[in-house]
């Protein structure tokens, strides 16, 4: 007998092992028809308008365990149950119910942990451009779909899920979704630079002669000129006549984004230029806000931080665009665009440059090197300029020595291709972002 | 923007020796310091002139000035200089088609876009030598070929003030002389530091300098990246040997 104890024990734990597996597999399977059962019923009530949430997911598995509890006795009803109030799980009021009931207290845990996910949320919604939610809820269904469901229908419960969730957020967290969307909207607009910067990236020399006051003037004035047209171009492309307060806005925000475009040092502060998705974000937010002003309502921020989104955006892919081609360009042709970018910055200064063969300037310590311009006021020489152009230019020797001769009013002017990248983004992102925005108060 | 941008393609009536139209058209309009030289030592002018379908136009000129396309100086040892506005004009085919005059000394240079500066020799239609420096990186410095004497400390002289102005930080390019020096070691001559003028040349029949601008359409101006001298042209010449 003894000796069949150790056999018999072994197979009772075999048994047990056994009956965990199945218990372990009879949970998983439960707990994915619970997943799926809410996620019709939630599906099934944004479609019809019925308030139904389920805001965590531990919620979501209860409510689809009640589901699967309600069905046994009944016919397969696809009909989510109607709402108890004992569980977090609750038919909501429907918008027309004044009296909205509140989510039942919680522990204070529990509370900051909603708060910070709600939070998590709107960052990641803003982030993304709310991609995020398709791709969670594309994933879901994906899962769905493996277990049998019909990817179209799963997909589509899984979204109505995710943005139930969003308003359930935005009614219930508030402050912490919109703290979340700021810092979202943050992280995208300060990932714009860095991604911008992926294309034909590179630094001015130290030598090149910083924008004047009177450039950023004129940058500002470039802005507004450019933020009055988008508005026009938009106006005529929608067939509507804006208001004076959307023409006076339009011109503020370009000036904005056009300010933004020129760099320079402000102080201890380095701002550092030429980022067509900086300037087009700026732009975009600054005209919005202004428009919201101008036209006496409250400005909005979810239309600022979407104008700045999408004004970023357009200007990464324009600056982008300009980028390459201009990198992209034969070295004469550089060498001549860098010669133009210097008459701009000439004329900006309110002085005209020289046409004509161009003469030497002959230096201290021997040698002699040719400008490429000179620029007048009136009959009086203003400046000696060299200009330059691309990521690799630097200053000769016989340059470096008329730099720090110094050689009188040596002005040295170093293009870049994202300066070439702010011509083509700003006025791309000036147009985008309007075609986003439906013009309408919120 | 858009005025900006066609006005890289209107060309100046600078570009002459045996340049066609279609070549001048490619390579934009010449400017300051995008140049190249060549000198022969023993040649007769008129012989070299002939070759080249050039005449003297009787004027005083500034080499890099812009004034005339190309230019021409006699210099003591017997080197008779050449100066083009164009960089492309003392390429290697040109050199090497103008040694069977004579020892030959080439020279092509620009310090506006990527700091290229390129020297060689030729003799009977074969190189001897070749420096070319290009700013990528800033020590880049290909040699081919038996270079001069000289060679070996003008680079090392340059070398080190490259290093003393920041190396890779700096933001002036010594190496970029490295070139120009050799070639003045072997025939005294430097661009940026010779003072005497140069007098003009133009093509026997003239038409060069008298010849007017010409400008290509948007979508021309747009693919310019594909055609010749862009950087995504699909069949790129090697860059050590332009």
């Amino acid at each position: 007998m003894t000796g069949r104890q150790p056999a018999r024990r072994a197979g009772a734990l075999d048994n047990i092992e056994l009956w965990m597996e199945q218990r372990n597999a009879d949970v998983r399977r439960l707990g994915r028809e619970a997943e799926r059962a809410a996620h019709e019923a939630l599906g099934h009530a944004a479609r019809t308008g019925q308030q139904l949430v389920a805001p965590r997911p531990s919620d979501v598995r209860a409510l689809g365990a009640r589901i699967i509890e309600q069905r046994k006795p009944q016919s397969k009803a696809a009909a989510p149950p109607a709402g108890s109030s004992s569980s977090q799980i609750a038919r909501r009021p429907t918008t027309s119910q004044p009296n909205a009931r509140p989510p039942a207290p919680r522990p204070v845990v529990q509370g900051v942990r909603d708060q910070f996910l709600a939070g998590a949320r709107g960052a990641q919604d803003a982030f993304t451009f709310g991609l995020g939610d398709r791709l969670y809820a594309g994933a879901q269904a994906l899962d769905d779909a493996a277990h049998g469901a019909d990817l179209s229908n799963a997909y589509g419960s899984r979204m109505a899920v995710e943005r139930a969730r969003d308003q359930y957020d935005a009614r219930h967290y508030g402050t912490a979704r919109t703290v979340g969307q700021v810092v979202g909207a943050g992280a995208q607009i300060a990932a714009l630079g860095p991604l911008e910067g992926v294309v034909a990236g590179g630094a001015r020399i130290a030598q090149a002669t910083p924008l004047i006051a009177r450039e950023f003037a004129v940058l500002g004035g470039v802005g507004g000129a450019s933020g009055v047209g988008g508005q026009i171009v938009s106006d005529i492309a929608r067939r509507r006549v804006g208001s004076v307060g959307d023409y006076v806005g339009a011109g503020v925000g370009g000036a904005v984004g056009g300010l933004a475009s020129g760099g320079g040092r402000f102080g201890v502060t380095r701002w550092r230029g030429g980022r067509a998705g900086y300037a087009g974000a700026l732009g975009g937010a600054a005209t919005s806000v202004a428009q919201d002003l101008a036209n006496l309502r409250a400005p909005s921020f979810d239309r600022a931080r979407e104008a700045a989104s999408v004004g970023g955006a357009f200007g990464v892919a324009g600056g982008l665009a300009g980028r390459a081609w201009s990198n992209g360009l034969p070295n004469a042709a550089k060498g001549k665009l860098g010669e133009d970018f210097s008459r701009l910055r000439t004329w900006a200064r309110g002085d005209k440059s020289t046409r004509g063969p161009k003469s030497r300037e002959y230096l201290q310590e021997g040698g002699w090197t040719v400008p490429d311009q000179r620029s007048y006021r009136g009959t009086m020489l203003r400046d000696i300029v060299e200009s330059k152009f691309g990521r690799s230019a630097r200053l000769s020797k016989r340059q470096l020595q008329a730099s720090e001769q110094p050689l009188p009013n040596y002005r040295v002017d170093h293009t870049l291709p994202r300066d070439v990248g702010v011509v083509v983004g700003f006025p791309a992102a000036e147009y985008g972002f309007r075609s986003f925005d439906d013009g309408e108060p919120r | 923007m858009l005025g900006i941008i066609r006005s890289l393609y209107v060309l100046d009536p600078v570009s002459v020796g045996s340049s066609t139209v279609s070549e001048v058209r490619s390579r934009g309009r010449t400017m300051g310091w995008m140049c190249s030289w060549v000198a022969v030592q023993g040649a007769a002018k008129s012989e070299l002139l002939d070759a080249l379908r050039l005449v003297e136009t009787g004027e005083p000129v500034e080499p890099g000035s812009r004034s005339s396309g190309m230019s021409c100086a006699e210099r003591p040892g017997g080197w008779l200089i050449l100066f083009s506005e164009d960089f492309d004009w003392a390429d290697r085919d040109r050199v090497l088609e103008l040694s069977r005059f004579g020892l030959t000394v080439g020279c092509q240079f620009e310090d506006k876009v990527e700091m290229t500066s390129v020297a060689c020799a030729a003799r009977n239609g074969e190189e001897l030598w070749r420096v070319f420096h290009i700013n990528d990186p800033i020590y880049r410095l290909d040699v081919s070929g038996d270079p001069p004497g000289e060679f070996a400390s003008i680079r090392d002289k340059l070398f080190r003030e490259q290093e003393e102005d920041g190396g890779e930080e700096s933001d002036a390019d010594f190496i970029h002389d490295i070139p120009l020096e050799v070639a003045k070691a072997v025939c005294g001559y430097r661009a940026d530091e010779d003072e005497s003028p140069f007098i003009g040349l133009m093509r026997i029949d003239g038409s060069a300098d008298a010849g007017g601008r010409r400008k290509v359409g948007l979508l021309g101006i747009l693919l310019s990246p594909f055609g010749p001298g862009g950087k995504w042209q699909l069949r790129r010449r090697d860059r050590s040997f332009m």
